[in-house]
């Protein structure tokens, strides 16, 4: 009979004696197959074993003007990872000529699907961002969701003479870095 | 080895596995220290003929646990011995730590289940 472990945020505790044992997973969303290791050695004076699991999805996540699939795209929007409170993993992912910011190895599941969370953390420098964790799942293999970076709003700028009060400078050019 | 004063006996392995799966190594010697027995248990017994009223050595290994102890071999009784007392766990928790392989994201749920060899 085999010992379980309940994992929780990527933790789980067993009262377990020095053995060997062969290591199985089971987690809604990703490849059981791809636990890794496969088998661990308890031994006195080790009480930490780290496991790793993979899965096989692709999450598109395409960045548009008005974030329909026919929008005009947003190109070098970046996107990385995160658990539930926002915490980053991963490297992040920039959109490419198409606003398409593909994650791959993502869980997917037709029964429960796992969340993923992601949040956007930069845009093109021209159009708005949200940049709060969001999340989405995929019943199937690959998905994709369509988010809104909108144009920057219509701001109106004045440039006066500093040495009288409300003289416009006639013409001039004003740079605003970021 | 039936006949010649011998009686059958069996000695009684607790903790070990089933049929031949995972099983002690035994051996036994007799006082002059020579090898009379040199096989495995099955189902955790072993069944054999020794001399009566003579002393023996029986010396059995289960994975790294090693038992080494004298019978008398009195009449046709059963020997028992147990792996299991050195195996009782001593409440020590052991942590297990399950992240997705690509981003490192801890797993939200799951289970890991682990499989005594």
């Amino acid at each position: 009979m085999a010992k379980i472990v309940n994992i929780t945020n990527g933790t789980g505790t067993s009262n377990l004696i020095n053995d060997t044992f062969t290591v199985t997973a089971e987690v809604n969303g990703y490849d059981n197959t791809t636990i890794n290791p496969s088998s661990v050695t308890i031994a006195q004076g080790t009480d930490t074993y780290p496991f790793t699991i993979s899965a096989t999805g692709t999450l598109t996540l395409h960045v548009t003007e008005d974030g329909t699939s026919a929008g005009t795209p947003i190109v070098g929007a970046t996107f990385i990872r995160t658990d539930s409170t926002g915490t980053e993993y991963g490297t992040p992912i920039t959109t490419d000529d198409q606003g398409n910011a593909v994650f791959n190895n993502v869980p997917f599941s037709d029964t429960n699907a796992p969340l993923i969370y992601y949040k956007q953390t930069a845009s093109d420098g021209d159009h708005e961002f949200d940049n709060t964790v969001k999340n989405t799942s995929l019943t199937i293999q690959t998905g994709t969701v369509e988010i809104q970076n909108t144009v920057g709003a219509l701001r109106t700028i004045t440039l006066t003479d500093a040495n009288y009060a409300n003289l416009p400078i006639d013409v001039a050019t004003l740079t605003f870095t970021n | 080895m039936k006949g010649d004063g011998n009686i059958k006996i069996k000695i009684k392995f607790i903790g070990v596995g089933y049929n031949d799966l995972y099983q002690a190594n035994v051996k036994i010697y007799d006082s002059s220290n020579n090898i009379v027995y040199d096989g495995k248990t099955y189902n955790g017994i072993l069944t054999l003929y020794l001399k009566k009223s003579k002393v023996y050595i029986v010396k059995a290994t289960f994975k790294s646990q090693v038992i080494c102890s004298p019978i008398y071999v009195l009449d046709d009784t059963t020997y028992i011995f147990s792996f299991i007392k050195n195996t009782i766990p001593t409440n020590r928790t052991v942590t297990f730590l399950l992240t997705d392989y690509y981003y490192n994201l801890p797993i939200e749920k799951g289970e890991i289940l682990l499989w005594q060899r």
